[in-house]
């Protein structure tokens, strides 16, 4: 059934619509953009054989291929490429304007929350594909629900349950440390020593009150990890398509404003862009990464952008 | 008080459901969740209760406006009512005024009387306005309308000659006022109290008859003089009225007149012998026959004359009467040639309405104005229609249409009746001014006693002041006339511009300009970057 769908049609967000099983849209989703994956290899000693290369002082003797030199009488260093292993932090945003849905357009009526867990997902499949620890961390509802990386032999399945089973509620709490203090634990488990193979992939509306999300992700910057931002803004939020007297109403604090939207939309649409270039700029840096995803866009946007990092570590 | 002339025309006002209905079908306000309302709070004004609230304020403009235009239709007018008790003085057209009279009327006008004529309209007298037309009218039909126009206790004083002539009919009863009638002198220098009313030759050839007559306060009499001899008298004085009869000879045509003040024409004197009239009739017509022959012998009577009277039944062969009058009922209309052989004899023809013309139904009235004949106003309910022929009309119906016209032909006159001489068809031949139209056309002898212009009898003080209602008595209440009236129109067009553009103003101000579709904002669009490094 599922071979019938073609890959890059799978991954509008139509067809994301349509289809309920989110282990299959997300394996289609990677099957789509995997093409340009490739695993990121280094230098070292390993079973697999990579080149021989001549001996430089310094290098340690220890690896010198004593075989070869007893055939040739040269010191060679045997190499290999050895597989690296990068934890990927999954933070989802899993409070209520997650709920908001497009009213125009290919995404009409689907909800960020179902964009952002395909999306999530996904990159559990590639993580297991790779043989990555994953992990998710979903805050919703004033708290963070976690599935810590590295303790399945197959997080997918795992992920995707989780996954399937949440449902966006409630506001990002606003007492930050909550969430640091996840994250850091979740760092500890992994064993510490080894912090910078780790990307923490954050995949939010942005909507806050004051700044408890950015307040919340800043700490990650500090701490030497990748950090991917994907930034999930609705058609409806980039366009504003509405036009009459309309009663606003926000999800999470209930809070009602009743304008003319035809007059409201300069000031709008102002905002909105004002605010993704905060954000942008907020998260633009060494090792952070932003990334803003149309709601009516397909999805494969998002794991090209994952990839390419992925490809720096 | 407003009035409206077409007041079915507020039933236009009925179109303002209209906008009504639009208002209250108009869908509520969608709502849209959206994930942050930060952006919207900091839109500046054009809260959606403003817009509510210019809503209701363009409803109430367009539903003004709309109640502005069916008044409009329905043309209004201001009556200007006084509110309190009003004090008229009517004078009436003919009164003229001694020095008593005047010195009242100036008093009452200084007591802030409004000076205004005795008139139908009651228009103001003020400042010598012009006088209506007609000096004589029925006072007490216009002090019951005047009653009816004023406000309740107020004060009329009535400047009029108490003459009987103007008090016809019932003496009215003032709900609203009270009326007091100042006298002015009853005598009218543009009719003598004595007149000379007919001058005939007496019977047997010899000698004159004058008919005089004459008026006072006290009565109206008509009075024989006999002269003997008229070749011998250039002038006889009555006794009984003190007048002189002047008598002159000229072509051996007798004529007299009275020697008064105001010499009146003279009359000649009509020779005595019996006047010769024939009916010829439709077999159909013999009722008709019968009224008008009554009539004739009524007019006879009357004037003391003798008219010799012949009836004929048309028929093919019937030889022409000789008559000096013919009265030609429910018959074909008199043929060129004859009718020029009968004017060469001096024959008048009166015809009524010809047998093949088609009868009319009509709910009208004789309009007869200024003709002693008193038939104006009476009832018609059936005639022909008039024939297209240049004739003078006489009388008419309500409509306009001519109902009695007259042509000469050489000597003789040539009348025709656009009706009956039926009770069926009008009211005419039964009231007293069928005969009294006979004699004056027949006999020419017009009953000029009659004419309440020369009438000078009095009332007593007791009948001209008018009885005062009873307080229970139902008033009747008529608008003021109607010079006191505004037209609303300009206003109300002002109004309706004034509004109209307002409604312009708050319906464009509140609709947005209409806007070019921005699909996405050109800032947001720059943000849509590659992933960025």
């Amino acid at each position: 059934m599922a071979a019938k769908i073609p890959d890059r049609q799978l991954i509008d967000p139509r067809v994301i619509a349509a289809t309920r099983d989110l282990a299959l849209v997300a394996r289609k989703l990677v099957a789509g953009v995997l093409p340009g994956m490739h695993a990121s290899r280094q230098p070292g000693l390993a079973r697999e054989f990579s080149q021989y290369r001549a001996y430089q002082p310094g290098d340690d003797p220890r690896h010198l291929d004593w075989k070869l030199y007893a055939r040739s009488d040269r010191y060679f260093l045997r190499e290999s490429e050895i597989e690296t292993t990068v934890t990927t932090r999954l933070v989802l945003d899993a409070t209520g304007s997650m709920q908001q849905a497009d009213t125009v357009g290919p995404g009409a009526g689907l909800r960020k929350f179902d964009l952002a867990r395909v999306v999530a997902a996904a990159f559990a499949w590639i993580a297991q594909a790779q043989g990555d620890p994953i992990g998710l961390h979903a805050v919703t509802d004033g708290g963070v629900v976690s599935i810590p990386p590295g303790q399945h032999r197959q997080p997918f399945e795992r992920m995707v349950s989780a996954l399937e089973s949440l449902e966006p509620v409630g506001t990002w709490p606003t007492d930050t440390r909550s969430i640091t203090s996840v994250f850091a634990a979740g760092a500890r488990a992994i064993g510490g020593a080894d912090a910078t193979r780790e990307i923490t992939i954050v995949l939010t509306d942005g909507h806050e009150h004051t700044d408890e999300i950015r307040a919340a992700l800043l700490p990650l910057r500090a701490r030497r990890h990748e950090v991917l931002l994907l930034h999930f803004i609705g058609r409806d939020e980039l366009e504003f398509p509405f036009h009459g007297p309309i009663r606003f109403e926000e999800w999470e604090s209930g809070d009602v404003v009743e304008t003319d939207a035809d007059a409201a939309r300069a000031a709008f649409l102002a905002g909105q862009a004002q605010q993704v270039r905060e954000w942008r700029r907020a998260f633009e840096g060494e090792r952070f990464h932003y990334l803003m995803l149309r709601t009516d866009e397909p999805l494969d946007r998002a794991l090209r952008g994952y990839l390419l990092q992925r490809r720096r570590q | 008080m407003l009035q409206f002339v077409i007041p079915a025309a507020l039933l236009a006002a009925a179109g303002l459901i209209v906008p009504v209905l639009i208002h209250l079908w108009r869908p509520p306000a969608r709502t849209i969740r959206l994930g942050s309302l930060r952006f919207l709070n900091t839109v500046p004004g054009r809260r959606l209760r403003d817009l509510r609230w210019r809503d209701r304020l363009l409803l109430v403009v367009r539903v003004t406006l709309l109640i502005a235009l069916a008044v409009l239709l329905a043309q209004p007018l201001w009556v200007h009512v006084a509110l309190g008790p009003q004090r008229w003085a009517l004078r009436s057209p003919g009164a003229k005024f001694d020095a008593a009279a005047q010195r009242t009327w100036d008093e009452r006008l200084a007591q802030g009387y409004q000076p205004r004529w005795l008139a139908p309209g009651f228009p103001d007298a003020s400042n010598g306005g012009p006088a209506p037309a007609g000096a004589w009218m029925d006072a007490w039909s216009l002090l019951r309308e005047a009653d009816a126009r004023v406000a309740p206790a107020s004060q009329l004083a009535i400047f009029a000659p108490p003459r009987l002539a103007l008090l016809r009919g019932e003496r009215p009863a003032l709900a609203h006022s009270e009326a007091a009638w100042v006298a002015t002198p009853a005598a009218d220098a543009n009719f003598p109290d004595a007149w000379l009313e007919s001058l005939s030759v007496a019977r047997d050839g010899r000698g004159l008859r004058g008919m005089i007559g004459s008026t006072s306060e006290t009565g109206t009499r008509s009075s024989l003089l006999v002269i003997a001899a008229p070749a011998d008298t250039p002038a006889v004085t009555d006794v009984a009225t003190g007048a002189t009869l002047e008598l002159r000879k000229t072509n051996d045509l007798v004529s007299g007149r009275l020697t008064t003040s105001k010499p009146e024409a003279w009359l000649p004197a009509r020779v005595w012998r019996p006047v010769r009239a024939a009916i010829v009739h439709g077999p159909a017509r013999v009722e008709d026959v019968r009224y008008l022959g009554a009539a004739i012998r009524a007019a006879a009577e009357v004037a003391g004359r003798e008219i010799t009277l012949e009836v004929r039944e048309e028929t093919t062969t019937t030889i022409l009467p000789e008559a000096d009058w013919v009265f030609r009922i429910g018959v074909a209309p008199l043929s060129a040639p004859l009718s020029r052989v009968l004017a060469e004899n001096s024959v008048n023809v009166v015809s009524d309405a010809p047998l093949e013309a088609a009868e009319e139904s009509a709910q009208t009235w004789f309009v007869a104005p200024e003709d002693p004949a008193d038939v104006d106003g009476l009832r018609l309910w059936k005639r022909v229609a008039p024939a297209r022929d240049a004739r003078t009309v006489i009388w008419s119906d309500g409509f306009g249409a001519p109902l009695l016209t007259y042509s000469g032909e050489g000597r003789a006159e040539r009348w025709q009746f656009l009706s009956r001489f039926h009770p069926e068809w009008s009211d005419w031949v039964r009231s007293g001014a069928f005969p009294g139209w006979i004699r004056s056309l027949v006999l020419r002898d017009f009953a000029a006693a009659n004419h309440p212009a020369r009438d000078r009898r009095l009332a007593d003080a007791r009948q001209i002041e008018p009885a005062r209602a009873a307080r229970d008595l139902e008033a009747v209440t008529l608008t003021q006339p109607a010079d006191r009236t505004t037209d609303l129109h300009a206003w109300l067009w002002s109004i309706g511009a004034l509004l109209l553009a307002l409604e312009r103003w708050l319906s464009l101000r509140s609709s947005p300009a209409p806007s070019i579709a921005t699909p996405r904002a050109p800032a947001a669009k720059s943000e849509i970057l590659e992933v960025s490094r």
